[in-house]
């Protein structure tokens, strides 16, 4: 037996092992939990019917059918498949995704899901000509679906928008091969049958032939994909996904990386804490022979060993909780949570090298101070002076706050450093999760003087219109027709804007309403394919009067997808920045062949305080199967709900990384406080309560933590500052600053340190005995 | 006065129940000096740690004036020992990151200037006027004893109570700890422990304790070790 080995020197002190095994494997969990579960958001590249077929979708009208027949005769397409299908929403860990529902014939879709990998598990196979669907069961799941279900827009708008007549779900499909696959099935009989889906585009499902997928994708980009065809591939969307992957890696790395550092800070304390205790044991280890390289050898194995044992233990408990979470909540969102998935490891693996090497380097700085002889004679490190610099006066207040804290400012700056890095690295990713949500209340600030009416399908029910226009509360009906273009949001987001094409007439009525003007060039002319943007959208997407956007013209970013599909010269920017609108020529969108089929929506205006009222009829008695009624209020509430999800989410997962947090700082503090019993105990003995020491150690907790939030705060302000100038500034956005949500979420931190630093401290102290201290006898 | 009947203090140790303290009593008059002499363990400590409410008796009962120590809650009796007593431990017990001054600030009773003024005197007088913002780490033993004899003093409490003030001082220092404790008695009394009669040569009564029981009490030093 070595009685110099880690092991030894463990078996014999299990508490400090215990709880630095118990730190690593606590930061270990949580940031392995917290990156594996968004994680799983990107990874729907693996579940989409995308990874096996292809989709080519017309743009404004049908596909061209040489582009058809030009894919169909393609030596490596195995087959390509007429689709009338529609999209259905489902949910997901950050709000709702889209799900199309292939509408092909029951024998197209026989080969589809044998192609797919999947067999109907319960039910049967749709009936053509009938409402029937088949869904894959991750989907059906997700949805709280089972077979006889139905589904439609009068169920569920924001599941089902598109579904204007319901549809039953009759059988569900298991996967042969893959863990969760998401497919869908209707009839595509009984929906080009059908008035209300008569309308929907045919799209191609291509299959390529065996090895030959990355051949018809490459294909399919090059040759097909044009002003009027979109082609959607696996490719393509891995590529979207791994943009909006990098974004969150970008968030959530600013977290992992401050609470990495924190915990190896933490664990690096206590190792310094112990190491200072074992002076006598290193000098009289040095004085018998050992060389300080071999001593440094010996502590740093220690630390690796009990580093190695708590990042092992971490990942084995992290495994067991994604397992738990893989079988509950995921499975019920039919979602698939791989468990062997090398990012969080990756996010993970700082941690026991940071602690390792952080002891390395703290032990090799203590013993190059190393004398023996003043370890063996008196205890201390060397013969230099090692204790805190004489004071030219003393306090009238020994016993505050303010005079600890100055005498043990090494202690304090570590405690405000970690706590501000932790308040910093929580607030500035919030701070810019909130930016990019908030971004759409100036979409919806038009909404505050117009009401919208939108066809689900195809064109405005002429007797919804003519019921509209007689209303007493509406002033004017204005027709146009929407185009959409997206605003950057950094770090890697974007939101849509409505672009109305609206006659020449009818423009400065609106530019009126909403009280903006032309600041630089000119209205669009009719019938030309110009626009007019808010000063807001032009500095976002850097165009300038006489730029081109849409069409075949480059695109800003891989995220931003312009719903433009011809091109369209800027022709003016409107001022003030607000609301983010754009206007074209309505005739010329009329007669384009790209947008022609574009059904007009129809912009109402009310008469004057009549908004409220209209509104109220509108989301009362106008809506319906075929018509969408888009309000301030809807989308208002549309978007709080949103909001207020991805708060929650996010909250959740924050509370994950302030309990890692507030553990490793409790425990840092707490040792702290054990390193001062005696001074407690003397305090007692002389007269001192132990509600009075509790209550000073409070206020002494209470003013670090205070004044490391507001460091924390000083800092996020400057990191907003500096975001705000040199990114969201340039690109039209502005950070709000004064927003709650995110400074509230930091608060959890603080507290937490605080109220378990009261508990421990009151545990401590409850159990304190002045006269064993006095006596020696602790 | 200060007045111990019957007191009596039993630890328990393992399954074996020993008496620190058996059956004394003993009464302390205002600006007395009382010694407590005793080989170790005979449980003049304990004793003391009883009298000045840092330990409840296991029998017996305890009265300060006509105020009984077990009728007082915990936080009567740690009120008692920040007013009305005064401590000077073995070792010295100052805080390590705090001066010397700052160290006799903490038994004050208010912490303000005033105060600050007052323990700054306090410890002029008492030979360490030139060293008041020095750390407990920079003072020699004697020094660092007077800081604590100052802490206790800077309440001016009615009863000091000292457990082998000079244990671990040279003779010279020790005496002069002595000294210093001694002339405390024109403001209140004054009871030590030790196992050293040499120290308590001007003590007015002095009692020894032998196995946790009173074995002797004398007016004076001389006839107690006659006695012993």
């Amino acid at each position: 037996m070595n009685p110099l080995s880690p092991v030894t020197y463990y078996r014999r002190h299990k508490r400090s092992a215990l709880l630095q095994i118990a730190l690593i494997s606590l930061a270990t969990v949580g940031l392995f939990v917290l990156v594996a579960v968004l994680d799983t958001l990107p990874l729907r590249a693996n579940v989409s019917d995308l990874t096996r077929l292809s989709r080519v979708i017309p743009i404004g009208g049908a596909l061209d059918p040489t582009v058809v027949s030009q894919i169909q005769t393609h030596p490596d397409v195995a087959r390509a498949i007429p689709d009338n299908g529609l999209g259905i929403s489902m949910p997901t860990l950050f709000g709702t995704d889209t799900q199309h529902l292939m509408g092909v014939s029951p024998e197209d879709a026989q080969y589809l899901m044998q192609h797919c990998g999947v067999r109907i598990k319960q039910g049967r196979m749709f009936e053509p000509r009938s409402n029937e669907i088949v869904l894959s069961e991750q989907v059906a799941r997700a949805l709280d679906l089972e077979l006889g279900s139905e589904i439609g827009r009068a169920i569920d708008t924001d599941y089902y928008e598109a579904v204007s007549a319901p549809l039953v779900l009759v059988g569900i499909l298991e996967s042969d091969t893959e863990p969760s696959v998401r497919v869908g099935f209707v009839s595509t009989e009984y929906l080009s049958s059908h008035e209300l889906y008569a309308s929907l585009a045919t799209r191609l499902l291509v299959v390529a032939g065996e090895g030959r997928k990355a051949a018809v994708e490459d294909f399919l980009e090059t040759t097909i994909s044009s002003k009027y065809t979109e082609v959607q591939t696996f490719a393509s969307l891995a590529a979207m996904l791994t943009a909006i992957r990098v974004g969150i890696y970008v968030i959530f790395g600013v977290i992992n990386s401050v609470v990495a550092v924190v915990m190896a800070l933490t664990v690096g304390i206590i190792n310094r804490i112990a190491i200072s205790k074992r002076l006598g044991e290193f000098g009289l280890l040095h004085a018998l022979g050992r060389h300080k390289k071999q001593l440094i050898h010996r502590l740093t194995l220690e630390t690796a060993a009990v580093a190695g044992i708590g990042f092992l233990l971490g990942l084995g408990v992290a495994l067991a909780v994604l397992s738990w979470l893989k079988n509950g909540f995921f499975y019920d969102l039919g979602v698939e949570l791989y468990l062997f998935n090398p990012a969080p490891v990756c996010f993970v693996l700082p941690i026991p090298l940071i602690v390792v090497d952080l002891t390395f380097l703290s032990v090799k700085r203590i013993f190059a101070q190393l004398d023996a002889v003043a370890i063996v004679e008196r205890g201390k490190l060397s013969e230099e002076s090692s204790g805190r610099k004489a004071v030219k006066r003393s306090s009238a207040r020994p016993l505050s706050s303010l005079t600890f804290y100055l005498r043990h400012r090494r202690r304090g700056v570590l405690i405000v450093l970690s706590m501000a890095l932790m308040v910093l690295g929580i607030t500035f990713p919030v701070f810019l999760l909130s930016a990019m949500t908030s971004a759409m209340i100036p979409y919806l600030e038009y909404l505050q003087h117009v009401s919208v009416i939108s066809p689900v399908h195809s064109e405005l029910d002429p007797g919804v219109v003519g019921q509209i226009k007689s209303h007493p509360a509406v002033a004017r009906t204005i027709p146009a027709i929407r185009l959409g273009m997206q605003m950057v949001l950094p770090p890697g987001g974007g939101t849509d804007i409505n672009i109305y094409g609206v006659s020449e007439a009818d423009l400065p009525i609106l530019l009126e309403l909403f009280g903006v003007h032309v600041q630089e060039g000119r209205l669009p002319r009719p019938r030309s394919n110009e626009i007019v943007l808010s000063a807001a959208i032009a500095a976002n997407r850097d165009l300038h009067v006489g730029d081109m956007i849409g069409g075949e013209s480059e695109n800003d970013g891989a995220l931003v997808v312009d719903d433009l599909p011809t091109e369209m010269i800027v022709a003016g920017i409107l001022s003030p920045a607000r609301p983010w609108l754009g206007f074209a020529s309505y005739e010329y969108l009329r007669d384009h062949e790209l947008t022609a089929s574009r059904g007009p929506r129809l912009l109402i205006v009310p008469c004057e305080e009549q908004k409220q009222t209209l509104d109220s009829w509108l989301e009362g008695s106008v809506d319906s199967t075929q018509t969408r009624i888009i309000t301030y209020a809807i989308l208002e509430r549309e978007y709080r709900e949103m909001t207020t999800a991805t708060v929650l989410t996010f909250a959740a997962l924050e509370c994950m990384i302030a309990a890692v947090a507030a553990v490793a700082l409790t425990t840092l503090n707490h040792i702290f406080f054990t390193q001062r019993k005696e001074e407690f105990g003397i305090l007692n003995a002389v007269g001192r309560s132990r509600l009075w020491l509790v209550w000073r150690t409070m206020k002494e907790t209470g003013s670090v933590v205070g004044v490391a939030w507001v460091v924390g705060a000083v800092l996020c302000g400057i990191g907003l500052l500096s975001m705000q100038s040199l990114v969201y500034g340039p690109r039209g956005l502005t950070l709000d600053f004064f927003s709650p949500t995110p400074w509230l979420l930091t608060l959890p931190i603080p507290l937490a340190v605080v109220a378990a630093s009261a508990g421990t401290i009151a545990w401590m102290l409850s159990k304190l005995d002045p006269v064993s201290i006095v006596e020696r006898r602790s | 006065m200060l007045q111990g009947e019957n007191l009596t203090l039993t630890y328990q140790d393992g399954e074996t129940t020993l008496d620190a303290v058996h059956d004394v009593s003993i009464t302390i008059e205002d600006h007395q000096f009382i010694g407590l002499l005793g080989p170790s363990g005979s449980g003049k400590s304990s004793l003391l740690y009883l009298l000045s409410g840092l330990r409840r008796a296991t029998q017996g009962e305890i009265y300060l004036d006509d105020r009984a120590y077990g009728k007082m809650s915990e936080r009567e009796r740690v009120a008692l020992r920040r007013t009305e007593y005064g401590f000077v431990f073995q070792q010295h017990f100052l805080i390590n990151y705090l001066t010397a001054l700052e160290n006799v600030m903490v038994a004050a009773p208010m912490q303000d200037k005033p105060h600050a003024e007052q323990a700054r005197a306090l410890l002029a007088d008492l030979g360490m006027g030139d060293k008041l913002h020095r750390f407990p780490y920079e003072l020699s033993g004697g020094e660092r004893q007077r800081t604590a004899v100052a802490r206790a003093m800077i309440h001016r409490p009615r009863i000091i109570f000292a457990d082998e003030p000079t244990g671990l001082l040279d003779r010279r220092t020790g005496m002069q700890v002595m000294a210093l404790l001694r002339s405390y008695r024109e403001q209140g009394s004054l009871i030590a422990v030790t196992h050293n009669p040499e120290i308590l040569s001007e003590a007015d009564l002095v009692v020894t304790l032998r196995d946790g029981q009173v074995s002797n009490i004398k007016d004076r030093l001389e006839s107690v070790v006659q006695n012993d």
